[in-house]
């Protein structure tokens, strides 16, 4: 993950959310609407907001 | 503040293999105004990360600004960022720069709400005053910027070019992840570079002396100065500011302490200078090279770059030779004088380029070049030429497509007709005119065509639309591959096919020509075309 400052900052791990409900938290906290939340390498995984 | 720059992903079919140079430096812009700054570099991750973890990475703060630039062909997920930005941080200023915005800055803000404040053009000095005055939020007095103000979208005065590029800091490096750059150092399999353990680009030209109608320069050009604002209120520019110089260049001290540094920091063994056209201005490449050689960095660190054809003379091959040069890249573009001056209006012809490829062989500096396809009035005898100078130089390329890139002339020249390639509605109009159908109403559908097609442009390695006279997509897309392999004889049979008339100078490599010739009969007529 490519995130550096001049101060702390807290990076974050790539781990997939472990269930529904978390991946339903970072859904409403990214905004929805229709924008994809998923990438996948494989284009049929990658999930958009409005097919969840 | 809490100072956050997103780079987007960019190419990310191919590594990582450019820096965020131009991040960096607005990094230790903001460093030096005394805030905290973190740059988030999406473009490092191969693969990209998933939107579940932007969406956390960026959620670790509550940032004040966040800003991001970029590329037009970037402008997809420049717009998701936004979004997922504006969400987690209702209240930050948001400022968008780069070429995506530059060139049509009131529409991508209208567009994309979440945009506060847009830097037309060169951002370093623009960016510093925003932050400056991101308390007062007195924007009317901060040169080349696009604002809010009372739900309308306000231009303030443009800026002037920026007169002496040294000014300028160097990137804050500290804050990108170097150490993964460094693991795609051998990603250019150009000469010398694909060796390297340790590569950092970066660019010391801004503009170019050529004005190839395909071509912007972010804004940073007298050129684009002129077609963004007009002659008139550049020639007040030029009066207020000095002239304002087609091309700049950061001084050869300052480019060699700058690699100085780096191979003192990092250990840098290859240096790409990533200019449009580095050999143009010869007297620079000399001295640049005198100094070079004089701090002993053509023993420590290889160089690579792209030049002008006319401009790579002899003399400036050996020259850049004995610095370390190990490959100059050249803009070919085409091998028909005709695209290369009318359509393209490089101001370079055939013999140029042949010129250039001969000097750098006999001089021991790769050439690396490229070229397209799709130039408006292209048509297959071009093509034809082109694929003759591939042959003859035995270049193997697989050429761009010739796309309209916001900015560009042959943008601003068709924006029609890249409109009716993402409404059927236009297209039928363009046709069949229809006075009843209400001019506000054509209006939108304009707008909703143009934000169509900036979320579908892509590198131009893939087709997202063409301004082509001659060929459609489903043309371009064969007529490409059949460059790329060089097969004269499929690129005839398609002319055939599509009833375009190949000159006669082919008609010995063609083997429909030579059937018909046996036959007595045409294998290809005005009724069979689609065979």
């Amino acid at each position: 993950m490519g995130i550096k400052g001049n101060f702390e900052v807290k990076k974050i791990e790539n781990k997939k959310p472990k269930d529904q409900e978390e991946l339903e938290a970072l859904i409403r906290k990214s905004g929805g609407g229709s924008h994809m939340v998923f990438r996948s390498e494989n284009k049929d995984e990658e999930l958009f907001v409005d097919e969840l | 503040m809490k100072v956050l720059l997103i780079h987007p992903p960019v190419r990310v079919d191919h590594d990582p293999v450019d820096i965020p140079a131009g991040l960096a430096i607005l990094s230790s812009i903001a460093i030096q105004e005394g805030h905290q700054v973190a740059l988030l570099d999406l473009n490092i991750d191969r693969p990209i990360l998933p939107w579940s973890k932007i969406v956390e990475q960026i959620d670790v703060e509550k940032w004040d600004l966040i800003a991001i630039g970029g590329l037009s062909s970037m402008y997809n997920d420049i717009k998701k960022i936004l979004q997922i930005s504006r969400n987690l941080n209702p209240d930050a200023l948001i400022v968008a720069g780069g070429g995506f915005i530059t060139y049509l800055p009131d529409k991508i803000m209208k567009f994309n709400p979440e945009i506060d404040i847009a830097a037309i053009g060169e951002g370093e000095y623009t960016f510093r005053e925003i932050l400056q005055t991101a308390d007062s939020k007195d924007w009317k007095k901060i040169r080349g910027i696009c604002y809010r103000e009372d739900d309308q979208i306000l231009y303030t005065e443009p800026r002037p070019l920026i007169p002496d590029l040294d000014t300028i800091p160097y990137p804050a490096w500290d804050l990108l992840d170097m150490d993964s750059y460094f693991k795609y150092s051998g990603s250019m399999w150009f000469n010398g570079a694909w060796k390297s353990k340790c590569r950092v680009n970066f660019v010391t030209e801004r503009g170019c002396p050529r004005q190839c109608t395909f071509c912007t320069h972010n804004g940073m050009n007298r050129w684009d100065q002129i077609a963004l604002l007009g002659k008139d209120r550049v020639k007040l520019l030029d009066e207020e500011a000095g002239f304002q110089a087609v091309t700049r260049f950061f001084s050869p001290k300052y480019v060699v302490d700058h690699a100085l540094h780096l191979h003192e920091k990092y250990g840098i063994d290859y240096l790409c200078l990533l200019d449009e056209n580095l050999t143009s201005n010869p007297s620079r490449v000399h001295e640049f090279c005198d100094l070079w050689i004089k701090e002993g960095l053509h023993k420590k660190i290889q160089l690579g770059t792209a030049g002008d054809a006319p401009s790579i003379t002899p003399d400036i091959v050996k020259h850049m030779r004995e610095a370390g040069f190990t490959f100059i890249s050249i803009g070919g573009e085409s091998g028909s004088d005709k695209i290369l001056l009318e359509d393209i209006g490089k101001g370079v012809t055939v013999a140029n380029n042949q010129q250039a490829i001969d000097n750098l062989i006999s001089g021991g500096i790769s050439p690396i070049m490229t070229f397209m396809v799709g130039n408006p009035n292209e048509n297959i005898n071009d093509v034809l030429e082109t694929v003759s100078f591939f042959i003859k130089n035995k270049i193997d390329v697989n050429p761009f497509i010739c796309t309209p890139y916001p900015g560009t002339k042959i943008f601003m020249d068709n924006q029609d007709f890249i409109f009716q390639q993402y409404d059927e509605r236009l297209a039928l109009l363009d046709k069949t005119p229809n006075p009843n159908i209400d001019e506000n109403k054509i209006k939108q559908w304009k707008d909703e065509a143009l934000e169509k097609f900036l979320l579908s442009l892509n590198n131009a390695t893939d087709y997202t639309c063409t301004v082509s006279r001659h060929f459609d997509f489903g043309d371009l897309l064969a007529i490409r591959h059949f460059m790329h392999q060089h097969d004269v004889k499929k690129l005839l049979k398609l002319a055939h096919m599509r009833g375009w008339e190949h000159d006669k100078k082919w008609n010995n490599q063609c083997d429909v020509c030579q059937a018909e010739e046996v036959l007595g009969i045409p294998v290809y007529n005005k009724n069979n075309l689609n065979n």
